[in-house]
Parts: structure tokens; sequence; C-alpha cells
């Protein structure tokens, strides 16, 4: 079932400077995997070392944040978008 | 890399950085990349709302939503999000340490930082840098 990823324009270096791109898969885990087949190096841009993904990295379906639903294991449907949103912190404040 | 920031962009930062002194101040910086991001051009810089009101006295954090529905927004234009602004109140305009954790999870962004110093005399005073991740480290451009 394919799937539209939306690629930030930070990440678009490593989509050939595609910022949509198609790809199969039946969870957001199969769909980085995908991608990475696709566009190597691209998922070890999205996980971190624990095999999560990185906490600066936001990732929705649909408009919907994975975290409050499956996490990488939300599944997927035909036609679905997700889109792969940079987390935009900071401060001069320390912790 | 060269960066060039509009007269416009700057007075815009400028003015919400003062507008929401004691707090930070956020937003996102458009415009245009060229030569393979060796060039950019800031022709716009857009407020967005600080949704970190516990310390918005010195921390920031943008809706990703705002940048979903923003980059929509340009889809066709030739323009897009080349990175993001916030003010620092009465601290220089150089990254935190919090701020170089953010920064390191997005090479290829240009992050700017309004440094308002608010205190010192009677009108507010304005530093403005501007970072950029190259080769692991920030570096002001």
């Amino acid at each position: 079932m394919p799937v539209k990823i939306r690629i930030p324009t930070a990440l678009q270096k490593l989509t050939q400077n595609e910022g949509e791109v198609e790809v199969q898969g039946g969870d957001v885990n199969e769909i980085i995997d995908g991608m990475d087949q696709r566009f190597p190096g691209f998922k070890e841009r999205m996980y971190d070392d624990s095999g999560e993904i990185r906490r600066f990295i936001n990732i929705y379906v649909n408009d919907e944040d994975i975290r409050f639903l499956d996490g990488s294991k939300t599944a997927l449907k035909d036609g679905d978008e997700v889109s792969i949103i940079p987390a935009i912190a900071g401060g001069h404040g320390v912790e | 890399m060269k960066i060039d920031i509009s007269p416009r962009a700057l007075r815009a930062m400028k003015r919400h950085a003062g507008r929401d002194y004691p707090h930070e101040c956020c937003g996102f910086l458009v415009g245009r990349a060229g030569r393979g991001g060796r060039r950019i051009a800031i022709e716009e810089a857009l407020p967005a709302e600080n949704l970190n009101r516990e310390r918005a006295h010195d921390r920031y954090e943008i809706s990703p939503l705002a940048y979903l529905g923003l980059e929509e927004s340009l889809k066709g234009t030739g323009r897009g999000i080349l990175g993001y602004y916030h003010s620092h109140p009465d601290h220089p305009s150089r990254p935190s340490e919090t701020d170089l954790t953010m920064f390191g999870g997005w090479p290829g962004y240009i992050y700017v930082i309004v440094g308002v110093d608010g205190k010192t005399a009677k009108a507010k005073r304005y530093t403005v840098t501007a970072w950029s991740l190259e080769e692991h480290e920030l570096v002001s451009v």
C-alpha cells in the first residue's frame, strides 16, 4: 500500500532533493526501511542507538503525532500521508 | 556559506523580539537556497507562537503543525523554510547549550538569534547572529 512521505527541507539532501516520496509499507517502521532502501543513510538519521525515533524528530500520520498512536508501529493504510517534522525548541535557559 | 537577511526580515525579527521581551520569541525563516545550499537568502521572518508558556522567559518551542502548515503554504512558490529565529532576552545572541543540542539535531538549517538588552539603556538594544551547522560545528555565518 503506497504511502506519501513528506520530507523536511533539512533531510532532502538525503532524498535527492525530493520533498515528497511514495513508499510501500504497513507501518511507520516499514516505510522508514523502504526509504532507507531507496535512499541509503535515511534510517540512520531517523533512529537513535537504542532503535527509537530520535527525539528531535516528530512523525505525524495524517496530522496525528505517532506518539499518541502506536509509535513507530503505527499502522498505515493506502493513501495515508506521513510527515517528518523537525522538533523546534531551545532557548538560553539551563536545565 | 553566504547568507543574506533581507532588511524586512531583520526588522520583523527585532520587532517581534522587542514586543515579546522579557520572554523569548520564535519564528520561521523563509526564503531561497542556491548553489547547493551555499547561498542562503532569507526573505521573510514569520512569527510563531511560543508553546513553552511555563518557561517563556528562557525557552521556546514551535508547534510541528505550524511547521507543516507553513510548508504546505509555501509549496510551488520556490521558497522554503530555511531555519528558525528566536530571541535571548538580556542574554548574548549566541547559542546556549540547549540550543546547541537542538541545532545539532538538524544540520542544514539556519538559526538566527536576536539578543535583546532591555536593561542597560532606556531603549532596547538588539544584536543578531546567524548560525549554521557545518562540518559538525556551529559557525557564525
